[in-house]
């Protein structure tokens, strides 16, 4: 069998006697789009945290293509290729498009301790930052500082921003909060473009975005693991539908 | 020939006042000079915190002191016998640096206003220090051995070649941090201005920028600081007082935090206010104060962009 991109081994969260995450598994297998979904306060933001280190889990371990990443923390995991897009923004609001790119591309270590060249004089920096605007499709804007775009063509650039940095793994946490129809369209569409070259671990309301995206889902309700499945098998679990999809939600 | 090597701001500012020295020597004006030698100097430390303030979002309360070190580095190595300019340089600014450096790796732990204060914090420290140094002049301060030589050529005397010296080496510090701002470097630095959150979720921490940051600007306020001794032939503790510390972000702020060019109009202005209004009157800063309220008032137009009459 191949190593999955990443394993969670029993990971428990606790704030003194409140479990909010409590033993998950889960493995992202290589290639696959692995969508969390869970009913408010489930704990899939305290299940992120862990996972791009931003929280310290109280039990279990984080495997990232088979490394334990567990005491590691955001950087030296975001270092490792586990990139975490959309619920914390990376982009700089006073940097245009492209200074937003080379920026992630420098921090990816493209030399970020070079000081004397002008950055942007650098050909293929720029090379790279064009085409991976061009890809997301804002390379008319590319001049444009970022606090001038709108949300959703931010979330374009975030996506950039993240595939700069050749990652091995997405976590893509809410890519839809607060983005409009139209442009929410556009960056599903953007997504599905990504899909079987780069694993996804999505986190995300929209169940409409989640059916059309994922290979499997995992349902977490009240910090447990209730199911994983494919996208037909979560629909058909009667758990599921009792506790998360509802009756008006009936997909 | 010299637009390759410095960038129009600096190029303009060079010009500016050597034309000024020149005026100030054509008309038999000699304290011209003087007066430029102060404005020139206090604007190479207030560039090197512009940098730190504008480009890495580093407020420092305490710039004054490796302003003062380096001023210090000139009296010490005097007493040593060393005066050659080169050497003096090397040492203020060195010592500067280091200084910076190893006052950074603690303040840099602390962000916002406890950075502010922490800073603040280290430079009253070195200021009791150099206090308490009574080899050294204690709390009075001492006059250097002598001005800086270069091998043994004393062609500091004239505070018209002094002048000419602090330019020079202003023009430089513009075009470093010209440079620095551009660079990769510079690049992550404002970025980590914006959020450390974000640039942790990119892989990047920002710390190892800032300490660079600090340390670069340590040693050019060390040479300023070299500069500033050399021109009163005196150095005491009043040199890296905090009210150098705060007078040195208030030329950064008056003069504009979007470019080191700015910095050098905020000390113009002070230096000539405080030459005329000076004079006038020993309560001018209060009048400054009324400057420095309607310039914060006025934020985002600030000085520089009024005379050049951009917008922000």
């Amino acid at each position: 069998m191949t190593v999955p991109i990443l394993a969670l081994e029993g990971l428990q969260k606790s704030f003194g006697a409140l479990h909010v995450t409590r033993n998950v598994t889960l493995e992202v297998r290589p290639g696959e789009v692995h969508a969390l979904i869970g009913p408010n306060g489930a704990g899939k933001t305290t299940l992120i945290s862990q996972i791009a280190g931003a929280l310290t889990p109280s039990q279990g371990r984080v495997l990232f293509a088979g490394e334990d990443v567990t005491a590691l923390g955001v950087p030296a995991r975001a270092r490792r290729g586990l990139s975490r897009v959309f619920q914390i923004s990376h982009v700089v609001g006073g940097f245009t498009a492209l200074e937003n790119v080379a920026m992630a591309a420098i921090a990816a270590g493209d030399g970020p301790f070079r000081f004397w060249r002008p950055a942007l004089a650098d050909r293929a920096l720029a090379a790279r930052g064009e085409a991976m605007l061009e890809r997301v499709g804002l390379s008319e804007r590319r001049h444009v500082r970022a606090s001038d775009m709108s949300h959703g063509e931010r979330r374009a650039l975030e996506l950039a921003m993240s595939l700069v940095q050749a990652p091995k793994l997405l976590l893509l946490d809410e890519p839809m909060a607060g983005v409009g129809r139209a442009e929410g369209e556009r960056l599903t569409e953007l997504l599905v473009s990504l899909k079987g070259n780069l694993p996804m671990l999505l986190v995300e309301h929209d169940m409409g975005t989640v059916f059309r995206l994922a290979d499997r889902i995992s349902v977490l309700i009240y910090g447990e693991l209730a199911v994983t499945g494919d996208p037909a098998a979560v629909r058909a679990d009667a758990t599921v539908r009792r506790a998360y999809l509802g009756e008006e939600e009936a997909v | 020939m010299l637009r390759a090597v410095l960038p129009r701001p600096a190029l303009a500012i060079l010009l500016v006042f050597v034309a000024a020295l020149g005026l100030c020597h054509a008309l038999g004006f000699p304290h011209g000079a003087t007066l430029i030698v102060r404005t020139t100097t206090l604007a190479l430390a207030a560039v090197s915190l512009s940098f730190l303030i504008g480009q890495g979002g580093l407020v420092s309360f305490g710039h004054a002191a490796p302003l003062g070190v380096g001023a210090y580095a000139v009296l010490i190595a005097g007493e040593f016998g060393i005066t050659n300019i080169l050497a003096v340089l090397a040492l203020g600014a060195g010592a500067a640096a280091v200084f910076s450096a190893l006052t950074g790796t603690i303040a840099l732990r602390t962000r916002g206003v406890y950075f502010i204060m922490i800073t603040l914090a280290f430079a009253q420290m070195t200021f009791y220090v150099a206090a308490s140094l009574a080899d050294f002049g204690g709390d009075d301060g001492m006059a250097i051995a002598a001005r800086s030589t270069f091998f043994g050529i004393k062609f500091l005397k004239s505070d018209t070649a002094l002048a000419l010296l602090a330019i020079v080496l202003l023009a430089l510090a513009l075009a470093l941090f010209g440079r620095l701002s551009a660079s990769r470097f510079g690049l992550m630095l404002r970025a980590g201005k914006a959020s450390e959150a974000k640039l942790a979720a990119l892989g990047l921490s920002p710390y190892r920028h800032r300490l660079i940051a600090l340390a670069v600007a340590g040693a050019v306020a060390g040479v300023a600081g070299v500069l500033l001794a050399n021109q009163v032939e005196y150095v005491s503790p009043a040199s890296m007082g905090w009210h150098v510390s705060g007078e040195l972000i208030v030329m950064v702020v008056l003069g504009g935090l979007g470019s080191p060019a700015g910095a050098v109009v905020g000390a113009v202005a002070i230096s000539l206010l405080d030459e005329t209004l000076g004079h006038a009157t020993e309560h001018w800063r209060l009048g400054l104060g009324l400057v420095i309220v309607a310039v914060v008032l006025l934020r985002g137009r600030d000085l520089k962009a009024v005379l050049t009459g951009g917008a922000r």
